[in-house]
């Protein structure tokens, strides 16, 4: 479970970092001068963040559900190369109809993120066998809770660095400190704070 | 039993990929997609005020005008107002309906003013105005475009100074709207 964790983490500051150079601080809300997250007119960052926590949820219900049921009329455990493979392809299935969908509810941010939603689904098919991977001895609704609460825990730490660089963007900061070094150091202190209960893990 | 796994393994996945297929279809056929439906958002879009204010809910005009195209209701654009309302039901051949208050009321054109001699010049300003009409730098004085300013309000609010005031725009004044291309 450690590693899940550690590599949860990761992926969430790489997203917070390519997210923030990709669309600015106040994409929270598709409409300007309001950063709150808007449900009617979502910004990049929103449509990003929701669409990556219902891949992972939905990723890791097919590829749990298909080895659970395999494993109850076979009793068959999967290598974990296969299911690896397996999370891969359920989510490039599953991405084709998402990223259309996107483009056309919400045509501005879907273009924004024409490029970054496959990465998005690399990253959950990863995190998908990781979780698997990690618990194999437990249920099919165990793997879902942890698969929501890994949602949920993608959410809140974009939602947190989002507010971060809110802050960052307005602060009077030196001129070679501004932007990109600020926004690292950041996350360097981030990751330092959430990867320390891992210290108390091992 | 290797043989039965993998057949699961594999129906289960041609069972996902159909599906995902026949979504990807449908949403990729529906009619909303092809070029008619560009013209018309063009042609809401050139009848919209362009002042980007963000009143109606949606981030400018233009993204307003998708929506309208889409079936939303053409009355949430205050500083249109009656005419473009009507304009707009004409153009889509639709019944004219009142200005819906929750998105705000009609008012005359204004035309933003900043007190110079109050101004801190923290740039909060030139960051909310949508159409680049502020101009100043960090800690020096800004000031308005008045020709590019399109009235929408958004400057005041994160002013922490309160030095931005809303004044009626002159009978002669000509704003330089923006139109795309």
């Amino acid at each position: 479970m450690k590693e899940f964790y550690v590599v949860l983490v990761t992926i969430s500051l790489v997203n917070c970092i390519s997210l923030s150079r990709l669309t600015g601080p106040a994409s929270w809300s598709g409409r300007p001068g309001q950063w709150r997250p808007s449900v009617s007119n979502p910004g990049a960052v929103t449509v990003f963040t929701v669409s990556m926590a219902a891949l992972l949820v939905a990723n890791t219900l097919f590829t749990a559900g298909t080895l659970t049921m395999t494993a109850m009329v076979t009793g068959l455990s999967m290598p974990p190369l296969l299911i690896v493979t397996l999370g891969f392809i359920s989510t490039a299935l599953m991405l084709l109809p998402l990223t259309t969908w996107i483009g056309r509810r919400y045509p501005q941010p879907g273009r924004r993120l024409r490029l970054l939603l496959p990465v998005a689904g690399a990253e959950c098919a990863i995190l998908t066998s990781l979780l698997i991977l990690a618990h194999p001895d437990s249920g099919l609704g165990a793997t879902l809770l942890w698969s929501l609460c890994a949602g949920a825990g993608l959410i809140l730490m974009i939602t947190i660095f989002g507010g971060l660089r809110l802050r960052m963007a307005v602060s009077d900061a030196p001129a070679a400190w501004r932007g990109l070094p600020q926004e690292l150091v950041t996350a360097g202190i981030l990751a330092l704070a959430l990867l320390s209960p891992v210290g108390a893990m091992i | 039993m290797t043989a039965l796994a993998i057949t699961i393994v594999a129906t289960c996945v041609a069972l996902l990929a159909s599906v995902c297929l026949v979504l990807r279809i449908r949403l990729a056929v529906t009619p909303d997609s092809d070029n008619s439906q560009q013209i018309l958002v063009e042609r809401i879009n050139a009848v919209l005020p362009q002042t980007q204010c963000g009143q109606c809910g949606y981030p400018g005009c233009r993204p307003y005008a998708e929506a309208i195209a889409t079936g939303v209701a053409i009355n949430r654009c205050p500083p249109g107002g009656a005419d473009t309302i009507t304009r707009l039901a004409s153009l889509l051949e639709q019944r004219e309906l009142p200005l819906d208050s929750r998105h705000g009321s009609e008012t005359p054109r204004k035309v933003a003013f900043i007190r110079e001699a109050e101004c801190i010049g923290c740039t909060k300003c030139i960051q909310a105005c949508p159409v680049d009409a502020i101009i100043g730098a960090p800690k020096r004085m800004h000031t308005v475009i008045e020709r590019d300013c399109t009235g929408c309000d958004l400057c005041v609010a994160p002013c922490p100074v309160d030095c931005i005031d809303m004044l009626p725009a002159p009978a002669t004044f000509q704003p330089l709207t923006w139109r795309p291309s």
